[in-house]
């Protein structure tokens, strides 16, 4: 749950620095600390570096207490063309 | 559309008829267990269905990821032997290949290290014989007894179903 909820906190940083889609090419994750029942939890991105085709993201994820989770992800960047085909 | 899980596969009962948790509600996974020391000792499965999906139409990454923890905890304790809970400290995921709506996805452990307090496993994810996702994890294992492994526990009653009501 956590690790699908800072992957998309993550994309999302992308999306909002750069304007572009991105997917992820690699995630790395640490369990630093439990998320009890009624926390509130959060996430933070940054966009570490990037260039035409990947960038280097770097995730937080945390709770009133303390750190729940740190990533790093690779993503790559879809071409702004790209529109991803919705289900309707 | 139906689980229709290949022969050998059962369900796992998450939470049996406690309060649900997140393994309980992401959706129907199945376990196989084969002869110790080959690739089928542990084998986790699991039916892409749409609710799995992400907008593009192939299988979430976070599911994917949370069956590749599963595999690392559950399938890396069975390995070694440990009916505990054991929480993953560290998880590193390649998402190599998307999995399609109706794919079967099959997860299996591969133990690469473990010592008094760690458990080190390679995860792997394949649709057939291709691979989708590459994890690398490390789970902790706890001093004492610990939690027991939760209540998930395999739908034998499915299997007595299958092969018939025992007499």
């Amino acid at each position: 749950m956590s690790a699908a909820f800072l992957d998309a906190a993550m994309g999302l940083a992308v999306w909002h620095t750069l304007q572009r889609r991105a997917v992820t090419l690699r995630l790395t994750l640490d369990y630093l600390g439990p998320g009890r029942v009624g926390d509130w939890l959060q996430a933070e991105g940054e966009v570490v570096s990037h260039d035409e085709h990947v960038a280097q993201v770097r995730g937080r994820l945390y709770g009133p207490r303390h750190d729940v989770l740190a990533g790093l992800g690779v993503f790559s960047l879809l071409s702004r063309q790209r529109s991803i085909q919705m289900r309707s | 559309m139906d689980d229709n899980p290949p022969e050998g596969f059962l369900r796992i009962d998450f939470d049996r008829g406690g309060p649900i948790t997140f393994n309980g509600h992401i959706g129907n996974l199945y376990c196989k267990r084969g002869t110790k020391g080959t690739r089928e000792e542990f084998v986790l499965g699991l039916r892409v269905q749409q609710n799995m999906c992400n907008p593009a139409g192939s299988l979430h990454g976070g599911m994917m990821m949370t069956v590749a923890d599963l595999v690392g905890t559950m399938g890396g304790g069975a390995l070694v032997g440990l009916r505990k809970f054991l929480p993953t400290v560290s998880m590193t995921c390649d998402f190599v290949a998307p999995a399609r709506l109706g794919d079967w996805v099959e997860g299996r452990p591969e133990l690469v290290r473990q010592t008094r307090s760690l458990l080190f496993t390679n995860i792997y994810l394949t649709v057939g014989e291709e691979k989708i996702l590459r994890a690398s994890a490390i789970a902790k294992i706890p001093s004492g007894d610990g939690l027991a492994f939760g209540r998930a526990k395999l739908d034998r009653g499915a299997e007595v179903a299958v092969k018939g009501a025992p007499t």
